[in-house]
């Protein structure tokens, strides 16, 4: 279980993360989603202890971090994964892993058989690619058998069969009790791979909640031979619509007071066929995310700077 | 591969407080842990062999000038010390800097959070690196003495424990200063130049002016401990290793105790502000972020003018995906 209430940090006087407050389950992954720059990383360095709160607080398990005896038997961190010796081999560098948690070293094949990394074991790791080494910070994540993971970026540098292979490995992980919390700017991953989300942009939540909720909420899409007679129905029906291409109709749902089943009836009504009727679920979290970020880009560049 | 072949468990949801569980790191792990990281890499091994081969090539001056150099057990063990106290102090520079220049002290620091035990730890394992090498030097003193006698020289056999004393302290003192170095400027190449560089220094300072210099000069002071002249030496010693060994150490806990790990530019540079140090390798431009860009300027050598530099940013770059994002402004 991680917690952070109000976790605050400013560097000079821009902020950087303001007032971020997480709470994760075990059993769910949590993806924590923003774009670049809107103080994911300096949260989840915050939560581990490797940058300092100016206030608030987090807590794995109830403890803060830098309290923890020995950590990586409980949270498994993958910050960076280019920060890996250049000079060692993957083997060596999870040997090492496994030394500091107190495991067996006997643990080291099976993991790198576990990320796939089995032959490229005793390669330097300066020859390796940022996928390999996303792998391997994996595997080094898991060296201690935590139940809490911390990710940050873990995507990045893996092709579609790795993000794949990360997804089910993640979502084993939570089914079996594990706390897992990600942050990425990759929509489509996090919509595929997490149960809760929370989006982050210029330092502050903007959203947070289940992922069903969060998409629920947007809109609905309608597509007709009809057009006019749609508009006609809507219109008398009072459901506010928006024309799109291709002779659809995005009507939003107010939060669920407008349902397919009004669109439906209102379209019965006027004895217009509809030959679709559906959550407009592409890109629904593509659009909550640039809706809830937008607005906050264009001031983003002076207040960074 | 698929996930269905991760054995380990995960602890049940309501498992007591982990701080339970698990005893915290003890120490002597830790220094197996930094016994390992500063001698497995190419580049740690290639430097104590170095640091072997200047301490056999030193000892073949007292062998190959006889008429010039004293033949006693002192002056070969002398030569064994100098030889030693060249390179050895670039291998505890590069314990105390190199997981700063890697930044993987990203890992190290989660998996310890008490920075302060890693470091005492990489202290400790410096300290008993310099005790194996002056055994070593020993024995390569005592080769060379026997190579002496074999070759039918009258050898002065004075050695007693004062000079062996003098000996192991000189090595020591060679490798704190190293260590004291690395500790504090948590940077590769700087260190290591400055601790070339400022010895030098003050050692002209102190052929300017001697009184001062003896007070702040350790090339003068720890050749006073090699050879055993601690009587009206004692103070300016002591003084020179507080200026040189303590002062930085502490200094140097402090800083990494209080560092925020956070930045990737910032941990190139050794320095989250200032000049640059090192050559810093550059991300490519069409790969970098919004912010990036903006830090790309302060990378230069003039200094960073964070309103010129944030109108140059290409704003198509805003959402791009690179793990070179994230950087926080402190550093502009």
């Amino acid at each position: 279980m991680i917690t952070t209430t109000a976790l605050t940090k400013s560097y000079g006087k821009t902020p950087v993360v303001r007032d971020v407050s997480l709470h994760c389950e075990p059993g769910t992954i949590t993806g924590f989603l923003g774009p670049n720059g809107a103080g994911k990383s300096t949260t989840l360095r915050m939560i581990v202890g490797l940058a300092h709160p100016d206030h608030g607080t987090s807590t794995i398990d109830g403890r803060p971090f830098v309290e923890l005896p020995n950590p990586t038997r409980v949270v498994g961190t993958l910050l960076d994964p280019s920060a890996m010796h250049a000079g060692r081999t993957g083997r060596a560098t999870l040997k090492i892993a496994a030394q500091m948690a107190g495991m067996s070293t006997d643990r080291v094949d099976h993991l790198l058989n576990l990320v796939g990394l089995t032959d490229a074991a005793d390669r330097r790791v300066g020859g390796y690619s940022l996928g390999m080494r996303q792998r391997l910070g994996i595997a080094q994540t898991l060296v201690g058998e935590p139940e809490v993971l911390i990710l940050d970026e873990p995507a990045n540098g893996l092709d579609p069969e790795g993000i794949a292979w990360m997804r089910g490995l993640l979502r084993d992980f939570a089914d079996r009790g594990g706390t897992v919390l990600l942050s990425s700017h990759l929509l489509h991953e996090v919509q595929a791979t997490v149960d809760h989300l929370v989006v982050i942009s210029r330092g502050a939540v903007v959203a947070s909640g289940p992922l069903s909720e969060l998409l629920a909420s947007s809109s609905l899409l309608v597509r007709t031979p009809d057009p006019e007679g749609l508009a006609r129905a809507l219109r008398s029906a009072g459901i506010g619509y928006r024309p799109g291409p291709d002779n659809t109709f995005t009507v939003d749902v107010h939060d669920g007071r407008i349902t397919p089943e009004m669109i439906a009836r209102a379209a019965v009504d006027q004895q217009v066929p509809l030959t679709e009727l559906r959550q407009s679920d592409s890109g629904g979290l593509e659009q909550l995310f640039f809706s809830l970020t937008a607005a906050t880009a264009d001031h983003s560049q002076e207040a960074a700077a | 591969m698929t996930s269905a072949t991760m054995t380990s468990p995960v602890r049940p949801v309501d498992a007591q407080s982990p701080g339970a569980a698990f005893p915290a790191i003890p120490f002597s792990r830790l220094l197996r842990v930094e016994w390992g990281k500063a001698t497995d890499t190419r580049a740690a091994r290639w430097l104590l062999a170095l640091v072997a081969a200047s301490t056999v090539g030193l000892m073949l001056a007292p062998l190959l000038a006889p008429s010039r150099i004293d033949q006693t057990y002192t002056s070969y063990l002398r030569f064994a010390a100098v030889g030693l106290s060249i390179l050895l102090p670039i291998v505890s520079i590069l314990t105390l800097t190199s997981e700063w220049s890697q930044r993987t002290v990203l890992t190290t620091f989660t998996q310890e959070p008490r920075r302060i035990r890693v470091i005492n730890a990489k202290v400790t394992v410096s300290l008993l690196l310099a005790g194996g090498a002056a055994v070593f030097g020993g024995l390569v003193t005592a080769a060379g003495l026997g190579v002496a006698a074999a070759t039918g020289r009258e050898l002065d056999a004075n050695l007693n424990t004062g000079v062996l004393v003098g000996y192991l302290l000189f090595v020591l003192l060679s490798v704190a200063t190293g260590v004291a170095f690395g500790a504090l400027l948590h940077n590769s190449a700087a260190a290591i130049v400055l601790y070339f560089a400022l010895p030098i220094a003050f050692a002209l300072l102190g052929r300017a002016s001697t009184s001062l210099g003896q007070w702040v000069d350790s090339g003068t002071t720890f050749d006073w401990v090699l050879n055993g002249e601690w009587s009206g030496h004692t103070p300016q010693i002591l003084a020179t290793v507080i200026l040189w060994v303590a002062l930085p150490v502490a200094a140097g806990l402090v800083r990494t105790v209080r560092r925020e790990i956070n930045d990737i530019a910032q941990l190139q540079r050794g320095e989250g502000h200032g000049r640059r140090i090192t050559k810093i390798r550059r991300p490519c431009p069409w790969r970098m972020t919004r912010v990036s860009w903006r830090n790309y300027g302060s990378l230069s050598r003039t200094p960073p003018r964070p309103t010129a530099a944030g109108r140059s940013e290409p704003p198509s770059s805003a959402g791009r995906s690179s793990h070179h994002g994230n950087l926080n402004p402190h550093v502009l």
